[in-house]
Formats: C-alpha cells, sequence, structure tokens
C-alpha cells in the first residue's frame, strides 16, 4: 500500500496556478526525490503534503487516512526546512525535544528519545550548545533529528543542502541517505540538484511548471526520458530539432541525414526533436566524418572528464568525454567531426 | 480548526471595539462638534478659521508651519552631522558619547523644555554667564520668543535625524562602496552617487517625523513663545475659554495636517526599503582628512556637552536651596530638602504616585492591546490589508496630544452608552485613557517590525512538531518577541510618566501628574521643587532604559519603533 498518495492535488496563487492537480504515489519506507527547476511548484507541493499550505482541490492520503483537511500539528509529519527554522532562543536538546513536549511527553523519555536521536546524527556532545554557535552542517543535522525525535510517518525535506558548501552537502548527502535507510521512514525531498536527487532518491518526480513530467526509478528516467524536458534537465541532453523521413529509419539534421538504428523509439515522419545527451558524442580530430562536422567552441577539463561545447548547425552541443591526451589537443577553434552514440540519445516528436 | 477561527473572530471583534470607542468615536465626535451641535450644522468655525482678516488664526498657521520648517532643516543638518561623526569616524569615547548622544529623546518633553529655560532662557544661566563675563548691562544671547521654540525643537528632534540615519549608514553594505572606489569613483562622488541614495529614504522619514512633532509641540511654544499664537496654544487656550466648538475645529485642521505627513511616513517611500541588508556594516569608509576629522569630532563634542548642559543644570537647580536662585548666576546656596520634602509631604508626592499609577494602567493597556492587535495584523495574508490596518490601528500616533485631550473630553463628557451613567472627563480614569491612547501605537510598530523580521518558517517548523497555536505563541513567537515588547514597555512608560499634553487639558487636582505639578511649582517659583520633580523622572527613565537593555544602544530597533 501506498504510504502517501496525493490525488488531484492542486495550488492556486491568486491566478498563478502553482501546482496543476497532481497525482504522486509513493511506497512505505521509499525515498522519493522531488525534481525541478526554481518555481516549478516542487516546495509548494511538499508544503501540501505538510499541511503547511492548504490544496485548492484534492486529496491527500496518509497511510490510508485522507489528512488534506488537517494542520500541520495534526499530521505526525517531520519536515526539515531549506534555513534549518532551528529556534534560536532554545540549546540544541531543547529545539530536538520541542516536538516531544509538545506531545506531551515528559520526564527521561524525552531526554532518552532526544539523546538518541542527536546520537543518529552524532552531535549528542553538543546538546547544550546554543543553536547560533553550530555551524551549517551541525544545524542542519539538529534539524534532521528534530525531524526524527518525533518518530513522524513522513520525513520532508525542502532543499535542506542548498545552504552548505560543497564538500559538506557530498558528505551530508551521505548520511541523510544513511539514516533514511537505518529508520526505513518513508521520505520526500526537493531538490533543484539532478546529482543529489539520482544518487539519493529509490524514485524521482520531475516537475515543471506546476506539473509532474515523470516519475520513476532513477535509471528509468535517466535512460528513458518521456520528454525533452526531463532529457534537458535530467541528463543535460542538447535539443536540436531536425526531420524523420517518411520510412522512420532516417532524420535529415543540418543538412545531412543520420540513419536511425532498430530499437530507437521514433515519432512519426515530419518535424521532430532529437534529444543529444553529452556522452553520446565523441570527437574525432580528423574523422573521415560519418556525417557531422562541428567547430570547438570552448573546452571545460576537469581533470577525469572535458566537456567540449560544439557548434554544429545553428546549435552548440554538450560533449563529455574522459580526457585522453588526445582530447587535450583539441582546442576551440577546431574542426572536429562527431560520432554519435544512439543509446544515449532520444526522439521525440515535439519539444515538451 | 473552527474553534480557532472563533476564537480569532472574538479576539478581533473586541480589539475592534476597543479601538472604536478610545480614538475612532472621539476623534469622530471632535469633528461632527466642529461642526456645530444638535443639528444646526455649518461651517463657521472654519471659515473663521481660515477668514484671513483675522490675524491671530493666521499668525498661528504660519508659526506652527515655519517654525516646524525651519525644525526640520535645522534639525536634519545636526543630526545627520552627529550620525556621520559616530558611525563613520573613529575616536576615543565614541560609544558612550555616541549613546549620549540620544539623550534628548529620553527626556520628558516638559523636563526638556523647562532644563532648557534654565540654561539658555532671559534669565538662563549661560546668558547670564556671559553677561558676568563680558560685562554687559543685559544677559547675552538669551534664547526666547520664536527662536526659542525653535532651538527646543532642534535639541529634541535632531534625535530622530540621528537614529534613522545612523541606522540607514551602519546598514550600508561595505561592498558597495569598495565597488565604487574601486570603479574609479572619489570619494565625493561616492558620497553623492551610492552613499546618498541610502540615506534618502532615513532622511525623509526623519524630516516627516519631525514635522508631525513639530507641528503637534505644545509645551516649547507655552513657555517659550511669549503669548505667541501657535495652532496647539490656539487649542488649549480655546478650550480654556470655554470656547469647544473652535478648539475642536482647530483640533480636526491640526490632526489632518499630522495625518497627511503619518501617511507618508508610513506608506511613503520613507519605510520601503527596509533598512536590514545584509553585508558588513561600511564604519570608517567615508573618513575625511585627519584636520577635518578632528574639527568634526571637536564640534560634535561641543553639541553633546550643549545637549547635556541642561539635564546638569537641573540636577543643580533642584539642590538649590528655594529663592537662592532670583539675580544670581549660580543658585548660592544648596540643600536636599527639596527632596526630602518631596518624599515626605503626602501631598507632595501624590503626583509621583498618580503618574506611577497610571503610567502602569497604560502600559498594561497598550502592551495587551498592542502585541494582539500586531499578531493579528500580521496574520493577514493581504499585504494591503494589514499595511492600511496597521496606519488606520496606528493612527493616535500622528494625533498631536492636545488634540487626543479635545476628542476625549467631547466624547466622554457625557454618559457612553445610554445604560451606562459613566462619565469619564472629571475622573482619574480619563488619563490613563488618554496616555493608553497616545502610546499603544508605539507597541504595535515596535512588536510589528519584529514580527515582520520573524522567521515565518519557525513557526511553521513549530505547528509540524505538534504544537497547537497557543503553544506556538507561547514558545516560539513570545520568547523572540520579547526584546521588542520590552522595548516598546519601555518607551510606553517613558512617555505616559512625563506626559503633559494632553495632561494639562485632563487632569483634576487628585489627579495631577508629576508634569502637571512641575509646571504648577515652576508658576509658584519654586524652582528647587520643579527641578526635583524633573530629576525624579529622568532617573526613572534612566533605570528603565537599563533595565530594558540599554535601549539607546539599539538604534535600528528605535529606528523602526519611531
Amino acid at each position: 500500500m501506498a504510504a502517501l498518495s496525493l490525488r488531484g492535488v492542486a495550488k492556486n496563487f491568486g491566478s498563478f496556478a502553482a501546482v496543476h492537480p497532481t497525482d504522486m504515489e509513493i511506497s512505505s519506507g521509499e525515498f522519493y526525490a522531488i525534481l525541478g527547476p526554481s518555481g516549478c511548484g516542487k516546495t509548494t507541493l511538499l508544503r501540501m503534503i505538510g499541511g503547511y499550505e492548504r490544496p485548492d482541490g484534492g486529496t491527500v492520503f496518509l497511510g490510508g487516512n485522507d489528512i488534506t483537511r488537517l494542520g500541520p500539528q495534526e499530521r505526525g509529519i517531520g519536515m526539515v526546512f531549506q534555513n534549518y527554522a532551528l529556534f534560536p532562543h532554545m540549546t540544541v536538546f531543547e529545539n530536538v525535544a520541542y516536538g516531544l513536549r509538545a506531545r506531551n511527553v515528559r520526564g527521561d523519555a524525552v531526554r532518552d528519545r532526544v539523546m538518541e536521536a542527536l546520537e543518529s546524527v552524532r552531535l549528542s556532545a553538543k546538546h547544550q550548545s546554543p543553536v547560533p554557535a553550530l555551524s551549517g552542517g551541525e544545524q542542519q543535522r539538529v534539524a534532521v533529528a528534530r525531524a526524527l525525535v518525533i518518530r513522524p510517518a513522513l520525513l520532508l525535506f525542502d532543499e535542506p543542502l542548498s545552504n552548505l558548501d560543497i564538500a559538506l552537502r557530498l558528505q551530508t548527502r551521505e548520511e541523510i541517505r544513511l539514516l533514511q535507510r537505518s529508520t526505513g521512514i518513508t521520505t520526500v525531498y526537493v531538490t533543484h540538484d539532478q546529482g543529489e536527487a539520482m544518487s539519493l532518491a529509490d524514485k524521482i518526480g520531475v516537475m515543471r511548471e506546476g506539473r509532474l513530467e515523470q516519475s520513476g526509478e532513477p535509471v528509468l528516467l535517466y535512460g528513458s526520458p518521456a520528454n525533452t524536458f526531463v532529457a534537458e534537465f535530467l541528463g543535460g541532453a542538447s535539443l536540436v530539432d531536425c526531420e524523420i523521413g517518411p520510412a522512420r529509419d532516417s532524420l535529415a539534421w543540418n543538412g545531412v541525414a543520420l540513419r536511425i538504428p532498430a530499437g530507437q523509439d521514433v515519432p512519426p515522419p515530419g518535424p521532430a526533436v532529437l534529444a543529444i545527451k553529452p556522452e553520446a558524442l565523441s570527437l574525432e580530430e580528423n574523422g573521415d566524418g560519418a556525417g557531422m562536422r562541428a567547430t570547438v567552441r570552448s573546452r571545460e577539463y576537469t581533470g577525469f572528464t572535458t566537456t567540449f561545447g560544439l557548434l554544429a548547425g545553428d546549435r552548440v552541443l554538450k560533449a563529455l568525454v574522459v580526457s585522453t591526451p588526445e582530447s587535450g589537443r583539441v582546442a576551440p577553434g577546431m574542426q572536429v567531426s562527431l560520432r554519435m552514440d544512439w543509446r544515449h540519445c532520444h526522439l521525440y516528436g515535439s519539444r515538451r | 480548526m473552527k474553534g480557532r477561527r472563533l476564537s480569532a473572530i472574538v479576539t478581533a471583534s473586541l480589539l475592534g471595539a476597543v479601538f472604536v470607542v478610545c480614538v475612532l468615536y472621539p476623534l469622530g465626535v471632535m469633528a461632527a462638534r466642529s461642526l456645530g451641535e444638535e443639528g444646526r450644522y455649518s461651517l463657521d468655525r472654519y471659515r473663521l478659521l481660515f477668514d484671513m482678516s483675522n490675524r491671530g488664526n493666521l499668525e498661528a498657521v504660519m508659526n506652527s508651519v515655519g517654525v516646524s520648517l525651519v525644525s526640520v532643516a535645522a534639525s536634519g543638518v545636526l543630526g545627520v552631522f552627529l550620525a556621520f561623526v559616530f558611525t563613520q569616524l573613529r575616536f576615543s569615547f565614541r560609544s558612550p558619547l555616541a549613546r549620549l548622544a540620544v539623550l534628548p529623546v529620553a527626556l520628558p518633553p516638559l523636563v526638556g523644555v523647562i532644563a532648557f529655560l534654565f540654561v539658555f532662557g532671559d534669565t538662563g544661566i549661560v546668558p547670564r554667564g556671559l553677561q558676568i563675563l563680558l560685562g554687559t548691562p543685559g544677559p547675552v544671547l538669551p534664547a526666547g520668543g520664536i527662536a526659542g521654540v525653535i532651538l527646543v525643537h532642534v535639541y529634541s528632534f535632531h534625535v530622530y535625524f540621528y537614529l534613522f540615519v545612523s541606522a540607514a549608514l551602519g546598514a550600508l553594505d561595505a561592498s558597495q562602496i569598495e565597488a565604487s572606489a574601486g570603479l574609479g569613483g572619489g570619494k565625493w562622488r561616492t558620497f553623492v552617487r551610492v552613499v546618498l541614495p541610502e540615506l534618502r529614504p532615513g532622511i525623509l522619514a526623519a524630516s516627516a517625523l519631525t514635522f508631525m512633532s513639530s507641528m503637534s509641540s505644545f509645551t516649547a511654544p507655552l513657555l517659550f513663545a511669549g503669548g505667541k499664537h501657535f495652532i496647539t496654544l490656539d487649542i488649549y487656550a480655546s478650550k480654556l475659554n470655554g470656547d469647544i466648538d473652535m478648539a475642536a475645529a482647530q483640533s480636526v485642521l491640526l490632526t489632518g495636517v499630522s495625518l497627511a505627513f503619518y501617511v507618508f511616513l508610513t506608506l511613503g517611500p520613507a519605510r520601503a526599503q527596509g533598512y536590514a541588508r545584509k553585508g558588513s556594516a561600511a564604519a570608517g569608509l567615508l573618513t575625511p582628512g585627519i584636520a577635518a576629522r578632528r574639527v568634526m569630532v571637536g564640534l560634535a563634542v561641543v553639541v553633546l556637552a550643549v545637549e547635556l548642559l541642561p539635564v546638569l543644570v537641573i540636577v543643580a537647580l533642584s539642590l538649590a536651596r528655594e529663592g537662592s536662585w532670583t539675580t544670581q548666576w549660580l543658585p548660592s546656596s544648596y540643600t536636599a530638602e527639596n527632596y526630602v520634602a518631596l518624599f515626605t509631604d503626602a501631598s507632595l508626592f501624590r503626583p509621583v504616585i498618580n503618574s506611577l499609577e497610571m503610567a502602569l494602567l497604560a502600559l498594561a493597556g497598550s502592551v495587551l492591546f498592542g502585541v494582539t492587535a500586531a499578531f493579528l495584523v500580521s496574520r493577514r495574508k493581504n499585504r494591503a490589508i494589514s499595511t492600511w490596518t496597521n496606519v488606520a490601528l496606528t493612527m493616535p500616533y500622528a494625533v498631536p496630544g492636545t488634540v487626543v485631550a479635545i476628542a476625549l473630553i467631547l466624547a466622554f463628557n457625557r454618559p457612553l452608552f445610554a445604560g451606562i451613567p459613566v462619565i469619564l472627563v472629571g475622573t482619574f480614569w480619563i488619563l490613563p485613557l488618554a496616555y493608553f491612547v497616545r502610546e499603544y501605537p508605539v507597541v504595535i510598530r515596535g512588536v510589528g517590525a519584529s514580527l515582520e523580521g520573524l522567521d515565518g518558517s519557525l513557526l511553521e517548523a513549530a505547528s509540524g512538531l505538534g504544537a497547537g497555536p497557543f503553544l506556538r505563541f507561547r514558545s516560539v513567537a513570545l520568547p523572540l518577541l520579547l526584546p521588542a515588547i520590552l522595548s516598546a514597555g519601555v518607551l510606553v512608560l517613558i512617555g505616559a510618566l512625563g506626559e503633559f499634553v494632553s495632561s494639562i487639558l485632563l487632569y483634576t487636582y487628585d489627579s495631577r501628574p508629576v508634569s502637571v505639578e512641575i509646571l504648577a511649582q515652576l508658576r509658584l517659583f519654586n524652582i528647587g521643587a520643579a527641578s526635583a520633580y524633573s530629576v525624579l523622572l529622568m532617573l526613572l527613565i534612566l533605570v528603565l532604559l537599563r533595565l530594558s537593555g540599554g535601549l539607546l544602544a539599539s538604534d535600528r530597533r528605535m529606528s523602526y519603533i519611531l
């Protein structure tokens, strides 16, 4: 049974539809990431799950019960806010104990459970510290402990890592994953960082402009993006306009005809969009040019890999290659020929 | 959910009722009365007011407006100068001196004016001292008449400029100034193009506030203007002469002007941009050359000395033997008997008890009403509605004390409701009521600003952790708002303890507050007694300020509340 399910949940701010009617099913124990660019409605959706926004339509079910009309204090859902929302006038201990005291837990039980929660985020030594004395990463962990200690039926994260520096972000990401695994609490995690979503989540829902574009396991979303938006946002694909031939086995792009290998999902003949992921392209300095030629516009060397910006026709394509001595000789301004690996390309009838 | 909404509605209705009875109704009655009585309404009063052949009315308007404009300009120059010196220059004893700079705002209006009179007035210590020093036949440069009024205004109101501008200077983002310098902007260009635009809102706000305060100023004209016409004085005179209709019309006029400025102050460009900005404070980035710096600091210290002098003099005079300061430069003999009398003679101590009682009542009312109102207003999601509700609720802030008194007299000199035969005028209760009306807006403004700065996700986090509305308020909102409530409460107490302008129209002998007693003693030439009361008031205020954790240190908080 689904731990959390949304049926047609929608929210408008004035005439602006922040979230169109949306369905979502999240299984018990699952780590579900809502991924999308800023302003796509992902935080609003999360806040409706937590009870901080009242939906304009639809129903929220938690463990089979309709909780749409309940306030946050009646839902028993843990939330980690983007800015952590720790109470600045309380110590770490008091922050974590807050939810227990609100539930009328008293005495030793409070102490035991708070310390246990702090232990799980490795902060029991700092339980008497005032909150402002903590570093950003520590505050983040207190926020997690505070949400965990009430043994929530559901744990919500609203971009919890966005205020941390990159090294800390990677480390904390790992800790959140381990913690979720060990507690088994169903988790909904909002982020705009696709790397974060991919590495953390069992399932990802990609949102754009208030709509859930695609939902599924990371491998599925990456391997078979449902539309150009998911391909671009999740896979970093470059999109080019092309024309599918009448037999649907070739396409014309930029004056070159390309054969479409068998096994590709091909839209009907006519105008179409080809999504090329960066890893689909490889460069040949003086290749025979199995068709495509491009001009190198930029080169970003990041060590193990190098990313090229390649001008082909009127489009700049991104190509990600493993750095080699050969790739090191390719410099902006040079002409190269491109090889395309169709396993990392997708065809769509239109842009979405 | 339903219960919550119901209790919110009940609370809101209660607040609304208090607001209507204490503010709207009295002002309404006053406005109606200015048109006449018992169905015979006319614009006669206003015709008379605007009759150009009536020299008195014309002079009152000219004096009030003219003095206010000059006060704004002069206070502005002085206040901005001091703000600049104390935030941008580094010198020894800077921070204690900076605290001294806001001293005049903590002086009760009457005390400030009297102290000023003792020092710079016709028979003041400085003019007489100069007379002795220079051997001239009369006192040298005595402050009096219109010039005296302006001087007193500058003395009290330049602090607004000082507070607003130093808050703005303190919030300046250093990187902006560095960026300007890095782009090749010289000191002058940086000041004019980068710094000044940031100060503009603060200067505008302080100007509006100063203009409002000058227009409604009563004490300074009363003691300095020597019988010249001012709108506030004319209202008082009309009331004393029994022409309450005329007093009402004059009040309506004055209130209109004040309210217009208040709306500008709240909604205009003045407050639109918040002062709070991230980035390191820009102290010391606008430093002028060493010579200019020395001159500026020297000048600032002289100004502070002049500010401090009245306070020192009033302390000295409170120790003067009665009758020992008539023609002398300084009192010839000193004693503690003024204080002894004050504390041992029950009839002399009575005003102190009265003031304390009434101020505490006003405090309780203001905090209860103000905090609840600020909280309810902040919960409205629609910004326009909450802003206008706020402006309406804090309206009495802009109503001159003289007008508050006239409105309350007109509203409560008869039973409020047919069934309840209570006439407040002539009783003790009218005074705390007036103090409440005058002071509660400070609480709404202070707590409201603090609420606006309160991170909403904290309350959400609390509710997500299972806390209901009451627990949320008590355990999260209240502790975080406490500093704001405290400082607003202290301001209420300070305002009420020294309140004079409304009191002089509303008091009875039994309910006379300290301020009224000071004036009475002054009229009997009991300068020592008047000074002893003043010192007592100042001490009380000083203690309150210490208790509130150094309110004067927090320029920014003050600039929000004012």
